[in-house]
């Protein structure tokens, strides 16, 4: 029959126009990047000044700096085991710093089932060469006192170091900063990073503050199901993580892309099948199937 | 009738659908898809009554400018359950769950749908979300407008949003069965010889009509369960004070709801292509063209909906793109209108009232669709969009073309349903009536709009007030149009003329078979040999003048 044909070539328009618009779907929104800024002038020294997503990058674990006692240390002390949170500040820092601290510390306080130390440990390195151990001690003071959770001391770790090991961490996480020398401050992004306990590069939280739950959840990502539960492991299916935004999100995207292709296949399945059938029918000469 | 042929009055058949069983269990049993479309033709009844009720009070609301007869909280709760109920519960039911339900077997000539259990159950879960929807109503109402739009809805209101999103949710599945139910009944059940080019136009629509609720209503369900997920457990989706977006509920909202306006209005326009033919006593110009046209509406409706988002802040490119996209809707759309003219032209055309409904549905559609146009062009929708202009625009698609059509298809199939004939006289009366109070309520909505009022709003400036209380009486001579038909049809079920089998001289299946239909609806499996719209050549049926 001329209808069956014509019908069955509508039909595989359909099925392109229904794919092209899910795929429409996922472009339509637009995005902001993290990096995008509001104004077009950007002053030229924040052109040096970023974080860049090196996302599942190794970090040099055998980067060597002085802990807050100033004994020397490597970082791969750190790893191994338990994921790691790691932040890039300077003690001096008279702004920015102080509030990716102070907003992490409170995110910290926020996750009440994991705890530093004992699910995870924390690193903060400071990016100005001249910063002493004693800097150091002080900082780390001032922040344990806020979290006030037993085991805290042991895996809250600021560390300070020269310049090349530094520019080589910071390099490997994405963190471009610049000296400022008409304000005589480092400018730089603020943000934190989530590294596997074999020195991956995890997750970026972006910003001041952070989620609590994007941490936790990040964790557990991280941790590769080490800590964490069959629940979360469910959760973090449909809640998963979006580069693009910092946010988890991107993974509703997935299971909706996955199962309205899903659906227009059943769908179209189902109707190819027919149409094939009154077409083959009407080949034989039977204007239709009989009624069932 | 003077010439001496006598022709015998006819009879009531002695068996038929609704008197085959007895008994309230008989009916809440039932699985014949006819008496399903009964049970749906009461329940959305209702529905349009009640959003009927809160139109009214809406309107008698906006009778004066500084908002004297209800608090604007209350004010937000009317015109949000006047949409919910008639969009969700009302609207995309009407022509599939009651026409559709009754006449898509009849028209390819089987039994009864694929499957029938499937049918009654998606009416028993149509009635779970229409009670969860009444529980919301009552316990206080909901205030977010018919769109639910996050964060708003999520994370500001306190009202009942979950409870009425989930009455939504299962409206939406119910609409899925029957989608699906249409589809496997046209594909499996045809009669020998119901060929794809021989299928009444009204099933192409449905057909139409019934991918769309298949391959959207997910979509609905989806968006409605990610609100109610942030709303209850705070989880991000929307709300970017969660880390969600805005925008995103938006595209997944407009993703279904806007192919379910073409859920709403393609059957209508099948059931327009059906009465335009009748009452022209012609063969439709261009069967081909309507038919594939309710395909082409189905695909495009799928790429336009960002057409809703102009000014959410999605980029211009993507703008351009779906203001291109909503043009080309208009084409399939007036592709039909142009074949229903040419169908009337040089026909002998004869004004009963269902043919007064299908002109007035032409009419309506045609200034509904193009005032679509204004709204999908990029520049004019800054102007326009969300004010009553956009209000009047969609009125007159889904009331002077929708609700039309499914008056004219009511009156059209009553003495199948039934067998027995409306009063004819009232019954015209109620269609001008209606079309007199429809465009005296809506048209003066385009001025308004056009001038600025926006959509929404308890209270607006003075000078607005002579145009709001035209509206207002437009809408006090709409709702007699309304409740004439009420009283006339329940009139003519004891009263009324006994039909006979075809009394429009029409062709198709549906009437060829006994008027109520026997349970199995033939009394032998019918052979189609010949086209649909056989009128005027072959003439078979004698034409009565």
């Amino acid at each position: 029959m001329k209808y069956s044909s014509t019908i069955r070539n509508a039909f595989v328009a359909i099925l392109l126009a229904a794919c092209a618009s899910v795929a429409a779907w996922s472009q339509a929104a637009p995005k902001l990047q993290p990096g995008d800024s509001v104004s077009n002038q950007k002053p030229s020294i924040l052109d040096q000044v970023g974080l860049d997503q090196r996302l599942n990058q190794q970090v040099p674990l055998n980067l060597a700096f002085n802990d807050e006692n100033g004994q020397a240390v490597q970082l791969q002390q750190y790893f191994g085991s338990k994921p790691v949170i790691l932040m890039l500040v300077y003690y001096q820092c008279p702004m920015l710093c102080t509030q990716v601290l102070n907003g992490f510390t409170g995110a910290m306080n926020g996750i009440v089932r994991f705890n530093i130390g004992r699910e995870f440990n924390v690193i903060t390195v400071s990016i100005d060469p001249r910063d002493t151990p004693q800097d150091a001690a002080a900082a780390k003071k001032k922040y344990i006192q806020r979290y006030r959770r037993a085991g805290v001391a042991e895996g809250w770790h600021f560390l300070t170091g020269k310049k090349d090991q530094i520019d080589a961490l910071a390099q490997a996480v994405g963190f471009r900063y610049a000296w400022d020398p008409e304000i005589q401050q480092y400018a730089h992004a603020s943000g934190i990073m989530l590294l596997t306990p074999s020195g991956l590069v995890a997750q970026y939280y972006y910003g001041i503050e952070y989620a609590p739950r994007d941490i936790q959840l990040g964790l557990i990502e991280a941790s590769k199901g080490k800590i964490g539960t069959i629940v979360d492991q469910v959760l973090l299916y449909c809640y998963h993580y979006d580069p693009r935004q910092g946010k988890y999100g991107a993974a509703i995207f997935n299971i909706l892309r996955l199962s309205a292709l899903a659906t227009v296949m059943a769908l179209g399945g189902f109707m190819l099948i027919m149409f094939r059938r009154d077409s083959l029918a009407a080949r034989k000469g039977r204007l239709t199937r009989t009624a069932e | 009738m003077s010439t001496a042929t006598a022709i015998v009055k006819p009879v009531m058949p002695e068996r038929h659908y609704l008197n085959d069983n007895y008994g309230i269990r008989s009916w809440l049993l039932t699985k014949d898809h006819k008496r399903i479309a009964i049970l749906y033709l009461f329940s959305i009844s209702f529905f349009f009554l009640l959003g009927g009720i809160f139109a009214a009070l809406i309107r008698l609301h906006l009778l004066t400018p500084n908002g004297e007869l209800f608090q604007a909280d209350t004010y937000n709760k009317l015109f949000t359950m006047h949409g919910v109920n008639m969009v969700f519960f009302f609207l995309i039911p009407s022509v599939p769950a009651v026409l559709g339900n009754f006449l898509m077997p009849i028209m390819v000539g089987a039994k009864d749908l694929a499957f029938p259990k499937v049918n009654l159950l998606s009416w028993y879960i149509y009635m779970v979300g229409a009670t969860f929807s009444l529980i919301a109503m009552v316990s206080g109402g909901v205030d977010t407008g018919w769109t639910f739009y996050a964060p708003l809805s999520s994370g500001y209101l306190r009202t009942h949003v979950i409870a009425m999103a989930v009455g939504i949710l299962f409206a939406g599945f119910s609409s899925i069965f029957t989608g699906l139910n249409f589809i496997v009944t046209v594909h499996r059940m045809r009669a020998p010889g119901m060929t794809w080019g021989r299928l009444p136009l009204f099933v192409w629509a449905n057909y139409a009509a019934s991918l769309i609720m298949i391959l959207g209503t997910p979509v609905l369900a989806i968006t409605l369960i990610l609100l109610a997920l942030e709303r209850g457990f705070h989880i991000g989706i929307f709300d970017p004070k969660l880390g969600g977006d805005p925008v995103l509920f938006q595209h997944m909202f407009w993703f279904y709801s806007h192919p379910a306006v073409y859920i709403m209005i393609l059957p209508g326009m099948g059931v327009v292509s059906e009465i335009v033919t009748c009452f022209s006593r012609k063969r439709v110009f261009g069967y081909s063209f309507i038919a594939f046209s309710s395909i082409a509406i189905a695909v495009f409706g799928f790429v336009v909906w960002a057409h809703h988002m102009f000014v959410a802040g999605i980029s211009v490119y993507s703008a351009l793109v779906f203001s291109l996209l909503s043009y080309a809707v208009a084409i399939p759309s007036a592709v039909k209108v142009f074949n229903w003219t040419a169908t009337m032209y040089k026909g002998s055309v004869k004004m009963d009232t269902p043919m007064l409904y299908a002109v007035a549905f032409i009419g309506l559609f045609t200034i509904g669709g193009l005032t679509g146009l204004f709204l999908a062009a990029l520049g004019l929708d800054v102007h326009v969009h969300d004010t009553y202009f956009v209000i009047a625009h969609f009125h007159y698609v889904m009331v002077g073309g929708m609700v039309t059509a499914y008056m004219g298809g009511l009156h059209f199939w009553w003495p199948k349903l039934t067998g027995r004939m409306y009063p004819e006289a009232p019954a015209k009366l109620a269609a001008i009536v209606t079309f007199i109070g429809f465009n005296l309520t809506f048209f003066p909505q385009f001025i308004l709009g056009y001038l600025g009022m926006p959509r929404r709003y308890w209270a607006y400036p003075p000078e607005f007030q002579v145009l709001n209380v035209l509206s207002t009486a437009g809408a006090s001579i709409l709702s007699v149009g309304f409740i004439l038909p009420l009283l006339y049809f329940l009139y003519s079920l004891k009263y009324g003329e006994v039909a006979g089998d075809n009394p429009w001289q029409a062709t198709g299946l549906e009437w060829e078979t006994s008027s109520p239909p026997p349970t199995h609806n033939f009394h032998q499996i019918p052979v189609v040999t010949k086209e649909p719209y056989a009128y005027g050549e072959d003439a078979e049926v004698p034409v009565v003048h």
